[in-house]
């Protein structure tokens, strides 16, 4: 094997000799120190050997002398391949580009890896391992490991312990969670109040004295829980209160809707720009110009360049301004009111006091107006919890 | 000439008789070849000088005293340098002949 390896690092030819005195061939080749090897008969006159690129070049005078014919039958080893490898230059440009890139992408992070979190959030530590240089595409030798696990478990306090794990283009972070001791319920003065005017339907206090019942009006900032609490024995105490209470509550918007709304009819035209974004520099790909279109739509598109997931600073960018002709359509009655009651929808959402409420009932009223358009009016009802804490000053 | 003859096989037999008692190996002090089997399918030869005939079912090889002439089949020269080739193949015979 080591033989072999040998003589193809320095390379050999196969050549076939024919002659009547090859005998003489051999023994002179041997006499001037040519090593050959595999040497078999291939008929009466000719014979097929083997010999290092180097020793071919010795081979002419011996050749003519014992009047022996030599042919080449295959040249092989490193030699040969490198000097073939030399006419084609992009090829090995691009070997070499290859294997640069290779390098060059083994020196950094391609994925980071989170082991070991069932209660923190793997996003939370990712953010914190981020900071710390941990990322994908983060130059490996810059990454101080047991710097990374101090300072990672000194901002995480739910974990215990962190290690990270660097092998080849991979990071795996193992950690184990802490076990974290039961939450203290908080001890200082409050009262419940309401934070919506509604009528009390239900009062859960889990702390405090109760100060309405089921069936209720309250308005906003009234006490529902209070903080003290009396007794009959000792005199009373000032509690933390706590407790769910549930109102109804109700929410009314109103809007005016008209029967007639635009329509976009798009012609099928447009205008579009683009640019390449390099820094704060741009550099436009087609003329810059504003659209020529008295009503159109513009619509905004962006291609970030991302190495190892860092933004190169590169982007393509195109702007695409698509012409419509207005049109004023007709729509019906109930299609306005619809639309109408969605919006109004959305608009008694945003105004609600718990996000989480359920809608008991809604209603809806409509007034024609004179001049053709419709006031709609929605009214819902909901059951939401309206209990807020408020800290008492004790003096 | 008979002179001479008997003078050089006196020397040899002294060369012989030199190497037996210093027990230096003869194949360095008379030039004689070093023969190395390997069963019946590889034959290394050591000092040997020539060759005096190549083919397929014999192999004769020149030496400082005599020819040996290797008989088989599918014979082929492994590899061949300055004093040493290596033979493989089906060696049948191997035979001493001619000679001083």
């Amino acid at each position: 094997m080591g033989v072999r390896l040998i003589q193809f690092l320095r390379g050999y030819v196969s050549l076939l000799l024919s002659g009547q005195f090859i005998e003489r061939f051999f023994n002179i080749c041997m006499h001037r120190g040519i090593f050959l090897w595999d040497i078999c008969r291939r008929g009466q006159n000719s014979a097929q050997v083997k010999m290092s690129v180097r020793a071919f070049k010795m081979l002419p005078p011996i050749a003519r002398k014992t009047r022996t014919r030599v042919k080449i039958l295959e040249k092989r080893g490193l030699p040969i391949y490198l000097a073939a490898c030399k006419r084609r230059t992009f090829f090995l440009i691009g070997l070499l580009l290859a294997a640069a890139f290779l390098y060059t992408s083994s020196l950094f992070l391609w994925s980071v890896d989170i082991v070991g979190c069932t209660q923190t959030e793997p996003k939370e530590i990712q953010a914190v391992l981020r900071d710390l240089g941990v990322r994908t595409g983060a130059y490996k030798k810059e990454i101080d490991v047991e710097r990374v696990k101090n300072r990672a478990l000194a901002k995480l306090d739910t974990l215990s312990w962190l290690w990270v794990d660097i092998r080849g283009c991979r990071a795996t972070v193992r950690v184990q969670e802490k076990r974290m001791p039961p939450a203290i319920l908080p001890t200082e003065a409050c009262d419940i109040v309401a934070g919506a005017d509604g009528i009390i339907a239900e009062i859960h206090a889990t702390e405090g004295h109760k100060k309405v019942a089921a069936g209720d009006t309250v308005v906003r900032g009234q006490l529902l829980i209070s903080a003290v609490m009396p007794s009959e024995r000792i005199e009373a105490r000032l509690t933390h209160a706590a407790g769910k209470v549930y109102a109804r509550t109700w929410y009314e918007k109103s809007k005016v809707a008209r029967l007639t709304e635009i329509k976009k009819n798009y012609t099928g035209n447009t205008y579009t720009r683009r640019k390449i974004k390099i820094g704060s520099f741009m550099l436009p790909l087609s003329p810059w110009g504003d659209a020529p279109y008295e009503n159109f739509d513009r619509t905004k598109q962006s291609h970030d360049l991302v190495l190892f997931g860092i933004y190169t600073g590169i982007s393509y960018q195109t702007e695409i301004d698509a012409e419509y002709t207005p049109e004023t359509v007709d729509i019906s009655r109930e299609a306005a009111i619809k639309a109408a009651e969605a919006d109004l929808d959305a608009q008694i959402e945003a105004a609600l006091f718990d996000k989480a409420a359920e809608r008991a009932d809604v209603r809806t009223t409509h007034i024609d107006n004179s001049d053709g358009t419709i006031t709609v009016t929605r009214t819902a009802e909901f059951k939401e919890q309206i209990g807020v804490e408020k800290t008492v000053n004790v003096l | 000439m008979k002179n001479r003859v008997t003078d050089n096989k006196l020397k040899k037999s002294i060369l012989e008789k030199a190497s037996e008692t210093l027990d230096l190996p003869k194949n360095l002090t008379m030039q004689l070849p070093r023969l190395i089997f390997t069963g019946h399918r590889e034959l290394y030869i050591e000092n040997f000088r020539g060759i005096a005939e190549y083919g397929d079912s014999c192999i004769r090889i020149a030496t400082q005293t005599k020819q040996i002439c290797i008989c088989g089949r599918a014979l082929a020269i492994k590899c061949i340098a300055a004093e040493e080739i290596t033979l493989e193949g089906e060696i049948e015979s191997v035979t001493f002949e001619g000679g001083v």
